[in-house]
């Protein structure tokens, strides 16, 4: 399978711009989470939210420009400009037929509601046709083709918190069946007054949970997180070409959905056929990525039995890494982050940990989660979601 | 990327015009309009209250429901309804075991709309719902359809406004040529929503009179809902099964203009580069197509561009291609419009008809390709298009053909 490359990443989450931030968080043993507001109704008085930290708004929008924009597009459009210059690509110089690609699950409920603000009271008639396109879930797609001038394919896949991981599946198919050459792609969510009441209710048997719980058998809380994680890609060559520095390779993808089987079958063995697409073998994975959310949902639990099942059976030396552990559960930007966690941490060397493991965690899980040194050169990122869907990608070393 | 073959093998369909696909053939060859004053909402209260539903016996038929496992959501009442159907003529069975790697690619853009209404109320007041939270996502018909047949490949969703279902054909076409599934079904599922309705309205996209796309006096569409899936699977797939060969897609493209959140191009050329992706990626030239399923909204500025996109694309040889909107019949489905309208073109195919565009006098005068109007026409189709395109900018377009035992290489020859 062609290699496709990472050139660029750009991330604005909880911890604020970039991944060297997070790092700094977490050597420094700083949690980006803050209390649930009191107007959006908290679950209980401990509950905590991660939302976007500070980055500069004006960057690349004017605030007259930034006034008509909501959230989601104002976050998707910072990390897709951030992704472009990491890839060494001027303002504006991006090819023509740069792909743009996004994935998210919900991220258009913030506009929703307030556009439906008008029916809900009653009032029709003060229904604004100017804030319609926004409950359009690719408008912060459009919005990212329109500023940085990008006409190449375009999509968003709105399927759920895996979604971002499709998009960049996606992507990279795009550029290696041909379709383009560079494609920009991501995910991401973000928060609310009604995206926090549609979380309690999506997820109410983790919200009881005052804490959230890594590996464990009890449900633990899930921290509602926000934020946007984009890349560039483009085809090994295409980079050489032009010079351009190289975070990750990504060498091979794989998804499904659990059926009427066992989950742990289904994941080992898509977690083999990804790396045998690539040419690995399980002794070539340095870490395991994993979309765990410290719910300890049924399929967070498959998930973790899958991965110490795996370990164990394919005798693999990979280091364990939840990033949902550092900055909540952000649907399908977390997804995305997965990735960014796993070029960042293939291009470092070091693995970070996971944390609030549970004490109920199986001992190879919590010994291998405790971060440290990279033992090899690739990286498996593997997520499982509602309804058993899961997805797995591969990437390798620069 | 490989030179798999990738057909059809079941299509289904849930339209203003009723359920199934043989209905809505019937109602577009015949000229039949499903524009009504909508029921389901109170519509007197905006400019125009023209819309096409779903008829009232599909949303009263509980046995149906029932029988669907009762979807807490319309757009995916449509869908399962539509994939049974496709499922049944494609002679596959309502289950499948886990080996079999089925896959699925939905579209849509206003599923969900009818939960998060009251949910946005209830979020608002404080009070109680008991509605099932799950079905305010627009992957609630996604993960539906696939517990209900158990499927086991790749899925996903695509949200890109009216472009959605025409983009997810292609997706399946790509999840099958690469070799991550042998069978996909592609679609989705759509409803009218009232907050849609008002916005549109308010946008005065939304016909007073009836859709007359490509007239000089078009004063918008109306909105319809329903849901079409497809079957797609690889060729060899289809013969070991012995089963029916509907069409074959031969490739798809996509575009964004990269010009305005909500307005397509003024010049038609990003439009146009879907199209000529979709052209290269099937491997013909522009000549080869006899037929455009239009996008075809009937508002000024969307007809405006799209003719001068396929005027781009096709030139000198646009005036030898037959067009049509199917939009002007049955409304714009929004997220599902490009998925009925795939139909619609595969129809076409196998009857080698063209339905007509209904109310228009087609005399906008960039168009140079031939409008049929009035009556269906009987017109030779080996291959052709169904393109749509979206707020966002975003543009899909989707190359179907005539089933031949030669490649598309040897219909390239024999072209």
């Amino acid at each position: 399978m062609l290699d496709v490359v990472i050139t660029g990443m750009g991330v604005i989450g909880p911890n604020g711009v970039g991944l060297d931030s997070m790092d700094g968080a977490v050597r420094a043993h700083q949690l980006p989470f803050s209390p649930w507001p009191a107007s959006a109704a908290p679950p209980h008085p401990e509950a905590l939210i991660a939302t976007a930290g500070e980055y500069p708004r004006t960057r690349y929008f004017n605030e007259r420009q930034l006034r008509l924009m909501d959230k989601a597009m104002c976050l998707s459009a910072f990390a897709a400009g951030q992704a472009l210059e990491d890839a060494g690509f001027a303002d504006g110089q991006a090819p023509d037929d740069t792909a743009t690609l996004l994935g998210t699950m919900r991220a258009e409920q913030p506009s929703v509601f307030k556009f439906l603000q008008p029916l809900v009271q009653g009032r029709p008639d003060r229904i604004n046709p100017a804030e319609f396109p926004q409950i359009a879930r690719n408008i912060s797609c459009g919005q990212i083709a329109i500023r940085f001038g990008l006409r190449g394919p375009s999509s968003v896949l709105a399927s759920g918190s895996l979604a971002s991981l499709e998009a960049l599946s996606r992507a990279a198919d795009f550029i290696r069946m041909g379709r383009s050459k560079v494609a920009l792609v991501g995910g991401l969510d973000v928060l609310s007054k009604f995206s926090l009441y549609f979380s309690r209710r999506l997820y109410a048997d983790s919200m009881a949970a005052t804490r959230p719980s890594f590996f464990g058998t009890e449900p633990g809380y899930l921290i509602p997180s926000e934020g946007a994680c984009l890349f560039v890609l483009e085809s090994a060559q295409h980079a050489e070409a032009r010079g351009a520095r190289v975070h990750a390779r990504l060498a091979g993808h794989w998804s499904g959905r659990v059926g009427k089987g066992s989950a742990i079958s289904a994941l080992t063995a898509a977690w083999d056929r990804a790396l045998a697409q690539s040419g690995l073998q399980a002794s070539d994975v340095g870490m395991l990525v994993i979309s765990a959310a410290g719910g300890n949902r049924p399929f967070e639990q498959d998930e973790a039995a899958a991965v110490a099942a795996w370990l164990q059976e394919r005798n693999c030396p990979a280091q364990v890494h939840a990033p949902r552990s550092l900055v909540g559960e952000g649907e399908a930007w977390t997804a995305a982050l997965q990735v960014a966690t796993a070029a960042y941490a293939l291009k470092q060397q070091t693995v970070w940990p996971t944390w609030s493991v549970a004490n109920d965690a199986p001992p190879l899980l919590a010994a291998r989660s405790s971060g440290g040194p990279l033992q090899a050169p690739a990286a498996l990122v593997t997520a499982i979601g509602s309804h058993g869907v899961y997805h797995t990608t591969v990437l390798k070393q620069a | 990327m490989s030179q798999t073959r990738v057909v059809i093998t079941g299509m289904g369909v849930v339209s203003p015009f009723g359920i199934g696909s043989e209905r809505f053939w019937s109602a577009l060859s015949t000229a039949e309009s499903a524009q009504r004053s909508i029921q389901g909402f109170d519509a007197t209260r905006y400019r125009s209250a023209a819309g096409g539903e779903v008829p009232i016996e599909v949303y009263q038929d509980s046995a149906r429901r029932e029988h669907c496992d009762n979807p807490a959501e319309d757009a995916t009442y449509f869908a399962t309804v539509a994939a049974d159907e496709a499922l049944t003529q494609a002679g596959l069975a309502a289950s499948f075991e886990d080996e079999r790697r089925v896959g699925a690619v939905l579209g849509t853009l206003c599923a969900g709309m009818r939960t998060l209404q009251p949910l946005c109320a209830a979020c608002e007041t404080g009070s109680e719902t008991d509605l099932q939270t799950e079905s305010g996502l627009a992957s609630y018909q996604l993960h539906f359809l696939a517990e209900r047949y158990n499927l086991t490949g790749p899925l996903s969703l695509v949200s890109t406004a009216c472009s959605s279902t025409t983009d997810a054909i292609g997706y399946a076409f790509d999840l099958i040529r690469s070799g991550q599934c042998d069978i996909c079904l592609a679609g989705g599922g759509d409803v009218l929503a009232e907050p849609v309705h008002a916005a549109f309205n308010g946008l005065q996209s939304i016909t007073t009179t009836e859709p007359k796309p490509f007239d000089q006096s078009r004063d918008g569409f109306f909105i319809g809902e329903g849901a079409a899936i497809l079957v797609l699977e690889t060729l060899e797939s289809a013969q070991q099964r012995q089963a029916p060969i509907l069409a074959e897609v031969l490739g798809y493209g996509l575009s964004n203009t990269a010009f305005h959140l909500t307005a397509t191009s003024q010049d038609g050329s990003a439009e146009g580069m879907a199209v000529q992706r979709a052209l290269e990626c099937a491997g013909i030239s522009a000549d080869q197509v006899d037929f455009v399923n239009c996008h075809g909204t009937g508002t000024r500025h969307n007809d405006a561009s799209e003719i001068r996109a396929m005027n781009l694309v096709f030139g000198a040889t646009a005036e030898r291609v037959y067009v049509t909107s199917n939009k002007a019949a049955f409304g714009h489905c929004m997220g599902a419009a490009g998925a009925l309208e795939a139909v619609s073109t595969v129809l076409s195919i196998q009857h080698q008809t063209v339905p007509p565009t209904i109310n228009t006098g087609g005399d906008e005068t960039e168009l140079r390709s031939r409008l049929v109007m009035g009556a269906a026409q009987q017109v030779p189709i080996r291959i052709a298009l169904s393109q749509s395109f979206g707020f966002g900018g975003a543009c899909s377009c989707v190359v179907l053909a005539r089933y031949e035992a030669a490649s598309k290489q040897g219909v390239q020859q024999n072209a």
